[in-house]
């Protein structure tokens, strides 16, 4: 006869929550350590007037948020980041999605899997690198200089390199494979029935395009347009090599404040505002997406 | 190396002869075996493995190395180790401030037997010196001017060229905020240390807007877009004109226009609470001797010495000597500290060029 | 109505044959069923009518018209899919309004023909919904609606019914049967399901490897197939080898007789019998008909009938289907005797 050790009844959920706090915990800690530690430290920064040192204790001061308002230049440079993050995203969802289409529908087997290799190339090099190539080939007599005169003798493109252009062009070449794989994703998800049945209906390629693979491909195309926006209009290793003096983002002024101006404060304000900034925006994205009737 | 006789080789053979003469005879190892420790940047020409070598042969005294990565971590690390160093490499502008903290000593030059070939304007320079003592011997020194592209630009005698507009789009900064700053201010006859009128050095920033292609911030990022033909006029680096001459044979001329240039001066001095005051001192006078300072500058690797007699030992196709003429001394300014407030404001007046620049 | 007619149709994928000069005339107004094993070529026939593939060789015309180069969006077909490839972003409605939008049909014009032909799918009121949010017999039919709005001239469907369940694809049958009849709309159904096949259609077309191996009424094809696969495919046979002699068959001694013409005498001769012809006797009655003894292998009950599986003399497996009017109509081991009337004995060729 079992002792009445235990009581009666079903047993209690716990062991279901512990397991999966065990199975989280690691995540978060890692979260907390490599992302909130360091954003609350930044944070703490950007609320003083200088960097702590022996003989130079800092006061706490709001200053350093209202840098737009002292500094107005700050505005244009501003600006100029979200053009940059406009132009980069408006050309890889031009190049990239059509690319995901012809890779999703036209191609097949071996030469599928070599395209998918070469869009990803990009990413097995080293980022510095690759910009710095970029400055070779864009230079005056560079590469592509070469390249155009050798198919017509004298044909130049002049100072393409250390203007907007050209940190546009490093941009997207670096980030194009992102619009190509998450709209690929969409893409290949959809059904081939789906397009043979509006051509029954009596769809041509352009009502197809706009009707049916667009706007079922939009989610890929907004996570490759977040994924492409979001870097951009904080990157400042293309806009240092490749825009000469036209090179001045936000990206750019930051970074000056952390290795040159050692304004740490100034640096941490401005980033924490550039973060309220796209969290808004994502704010207002979402909520408009949330307001659309279900149409 | 495999045995044969390489060019480093034969160079190594003839700079240890120089050395043993100016070293003297070998003493005898096992008489004083001590160590010193020396503040430095890494690859700064205190350890030069080879100097280092024949150093500890012929005064028993083996040299150790502790190495910073920026002016502040040499200021932290002065401080927060007390007795750790010997020998402390400090650029000039900071040397005085560094002597009021009572951190380093004052040298007594008679201890110092190279000293008195010592360029005396840079020996007695009063940004190494205070109540007439020494409290940092001056060791190497350069400059920070225009240079221009040969052939192309001829007769440029003024900063005035960054601003002609036949230089439209073919002009190259230096990202350094204390830099373009101290050439406004030598362009409006302004200290660069303590300029007044800051408008004016920003109009005279402001003008060069047209003629600005980049802004550049390493030697190599310089070198290549010369080569890749970007521009014609720049601010430079005197020691990397030199480096570009001798080792890729750009042909680059390096100008001090008339308003003059930009000078910074590196001293070696002892921290107070050195262990090895003595041994410190020879190591010192070792490295402003000729005979180290010529094997040192064999491939234009070193910037110029601060001794007149090395200098003018050295070859005279050598571009360190081509470039840095001892006349320029004279007209130049050498970098000092700067005020925190005085700081930021050189800091942001540049960070708003910058902007301006770009929009 | 218009017929459509296909004319030595022949297609290959690569170095794979899938259909071999195939010809069919499709009757104006009738559902016809391309009915096959998996690789028949069943489906890649009614593509090719559609216009989703082009044949290496042949001709298709709708109505009279010879459409083998029209593309698709022109050949005025409606297509039901077996997967219905409903647009998902769109609405029951939006997705019935897509083909009428094509042909230029807008406005209230379209939302009220739209409407009519919802209704007439019993879909009525589920305008604003979205496929996801509906049955699959729901999404079957705002299939069939897309299909047929734009007033098709030929309505084809592959394999619409499959994923559906076996109630539902019944009902679905009846009410396909139904719109049609309606519609007068000519009808091409691909079906591996010889069941579906019979009750739906007013022509059944049997492929095998490619080629067209029987066509006609259901009846017909049932009660006369003229091969052994159409035998066994559609329905179950029983197939018995023998020689043939000037009176019948002699099939293991035994002469059997049929009422299809005999091929010379001497030559081999295969007889198909449908299970459900056979009656089990006991004893060895002296009718006309054909008899043959054997013994009761298995028996399979099923409720309102059995199957018995028997061994004749010679060793041959016979199937046969009875009503349980006596249940057990026979025993395990007994020994029966078999038969048929002579009009029941189908001559197939091998």
């Amino acid at each position: 006869m079992p002792a009445e050790r235990h009581a009666a009844g079903p047993r209690p959920r716990r062991t279901g929550t512990a397991a999966t706090a065990a199975l989280l915990a690691p995540t978060y800690l890692w979260l907390a350590v490599a992302v909130f530690l360091p954003l609350a430290g930044m944070l703490y920064f950007s609320l003083l007037t200088g960097v702590p040192a022996p003989h130079h204790p800092a006061a706490f001061t709001a200053e350093n948020y209202l840098a737009f308002v002292r500094k107005p230049y700050l505005l244009h440079v501003a600006w100029r980041s979200l053009a940059l993050g406009l132009w980069t995203t408006g050309l890889c969802a031009l190049i990239g999605w059509p690319a995901a289409l012809a890779l999703s529908r036209a191609v097949r087997g071996r030469a599928r899997d070599a395209i998918f290799l070469l869009t990803i190339l990009p990413f097995w090099t080293s980022g510095l690198v690759r910009v710095l190539s970029w400055t070779m080939v864009l230079a005056d007599h560079g590469l592509l200089d070469r390249a155009l005169g050798a198919v017509i003798p004298g044909w130049r493109v002049s100072d393409l390199l250390y203007t907007f252009p050209a940190i546009v062009i490093g941009l997207v070449h670096a980030y194009l494979p992102y619009m190509i794989l998450t709209c690929y994703v969409s893409l290949a998800a959809i059904d081939p029935a789906l397009i043979e049945a509006a051509r029954g209906l009596g769809a041509r390629a352009p009502v197809i395009f706009a009707r049916i693979l667009l706007p079922i491909s939009l989610p890929g195309l907004l996570s490759g347009a977040v994924l492409i926006f979001v870097p951009v209009i904080g990157s400042f290793m293309e806009p240092r090599i490749l825009g000469g003096r036209v090179g001045v983002t936000m990206g750019t002024v930051i970074e000056d404040q952390f290795t040159q101006a050692f304004d740490w404060p100034l640096g941490a304000a401005l980033s924490f505002t550039m973060l309220a900034a796209v969290l808004l925006l994502f704010g207002v994205l979402y909520g408009a997406s949330r307001l659309r009737p279900a149409a | 190396m495999g045995g044969s006789i390489s060019r480093r080789g034969v160079n190594a053979t003839m700079g240890a002869a120089l050395v043993a003469a100016a070293l003297g005879a070998r003493s005898r190892p096992a008489a004083a075996a001590e160590t010193i420790t020396v503040l430095n940047w890494q690859g700064y020409g205190t350890d030069e493995a080879w100097a280092l070598k024949l150093f500890a042969e012929h005064t028993g005294i083996t040299v150790r190395h502790d190495y910073f990565n920026s002016e502040p971590e040499m200021v932290t690390k002065l401080r927060s180790n007390p007795g750790a160093y010997d020998v402390a490499l400090i650029n000039s502008a900071r040397t005085r401030t560094i002597a009021a903290d009572g951190l380093i000593e004052a040298i007594d030059l008679s201890q110092v037997p190279n000293a008195k070939d010592l360029t005396p304007a840079l020996r007695d320079h009063a940004n190494l010196t205070e109540g007439g003592k020494h409290y940092g011997i001056s060791w190497v020194w350069g400059m920070n001017s225009l240079a221009v592209r040969r052939g192309v630009v001829k007769g440029a005698d003024s900063y005035a060229v960054l601003s002609d507009p036949a230089y439209k789009n073919r002009a190259a900064l230096f990202d350094d905020a204390v830099t373009e700053v101290g050439i406004g201010a030598l362009m409006t006859g302004q200290s660069i240390n303590a300029p007044t009128d800051l408008g004016a050095i920003k109009q005279r920033l402001t003008a060069m807007k047209p003629n600005i292609k980049l802004i550049w911030s390493s030697e190599s990022e310089w070198n290549k877009a010369f080569v890749a033909g970007a521009f014609d006029v720049a601010i430079y680096w005197s020691g990397a004109a030199a480096r570009a001459q001798k080792r890729y044979n750009l042909p680059v001329d390096f100008i001090v226009p008339k308003e003059g240039a930009i000078g910074w001066l590196d001293g070696l001095s002892v921290p107070s609470a050195a262990k090895n005051k003595a041994a410190a001192l020879k190591f010192i006078n070792f490295m402003i001797d000729p005979s180290f300072y010529l094997q040192w500058a064999k491939d234009a690797g070193a910037a110029a010495s601060a001794n007149a007699k090395a200098m003018s030992e050295l070859a005279p196709d050598n571009p360190i000597r081509t470039i840095h003429k001892a006349e320029y001394i004279s007209a130049l300014q050498f970098m000092s500290t700067l005020p925190d407030e005085r700081r930021k404001a050189f800091v942001d007046l540049w960070s708003e060029m910058k902007a301006f620049y770009a929009g | 109505m218009v017929g459509v007619d296909v004319a030595g149709v022949s297609k290959g994928f690569g170095a794979v044959p899938v259909l071999d000069d195939v010809s069919a005339a499709f009757a104006p107004g009738m559902l016809t069923s391309l009915l096959g094993p998996s690789g028949s070529g069943k489906t890649t026939l009614l593509r090719i009518i559609a216009g989703f593939e082009t044949p290496d060789r042949g001709s298709v015309r709708i109505g009279g018209e010879t459409v083998t180069d029209t593309p698709v969006w022109r050949r005025q077909i409606g297509m039901v899919f077996q997967s219905y490839a409903l647009f998902p972003h769109m609405t029951v409605l939006q997705n019935v309004l897509f083909g009428l939008h094509r042909r230029g049909v807008r406005g209230t014009d379209a939302i009220a023909r739209a409407r009519a032909t919802l209704d007439l799918v019993r879909l009525g009121g589920f305008e604003a919904r979205r496929p996801a949010q509906l049955s699959g017999g729901q999404q079957q039919r705002v299939a069939l609606a897309r299909a047929i709005v734009t007033g098709p001239r030929v309505l084809l469907l592959d394999e619409p019914l499959s994923a559906l369940d076996r109630r539902l694809r019944q009902e679905m049958q009846v009410e396909l049967r139904r719109i049609q009849r309606t519609l007068n709309l000519t009808t091409i159904f691909v079906t591996h399901d010889q069941e579906e096949a019979l009750t739906l259609s007013d022509t059944v077309a049997i492929l095998d490897h490619g080629r067209i191996v029987q066509s006609g009424a259901p009846a017909e094809v049932y009660e006369r197939p003229r091969s052994r696969f159409a035998a066994s495919f559609l329905g179950d046979a029983n197939f018995l080898a023998g020689t043939a002699t000037a009176d019948g068959v002699v099939v293991s001694g035994r002469l059997l007789r049929t009422a299809d013409p005999l091929p010379s005498p001497g030559s081999a001769v295969t007889l198909a019998v449908r299970p459900e012809k056979i009656g089990l006797d006991t004893a060895d009655s002296a009718a006309d008909g054909n008899t043959l003894p054997a013994i009761v292998q298995q028996i399979i009950y099923a409720g309102a009938a059995s199957t018995f599986l028997l061994a004749a003399e010679d060793g041959t497996l016979l199937r046969v289907f009875a009503q349980n009017r006596d249940v057990p109509a026979a025993a395990l081991g007994q020994r029966v005797v078999l038969h048929w009337a002579p009009a029941h004995s189908v001559v197939v060729a091998a």
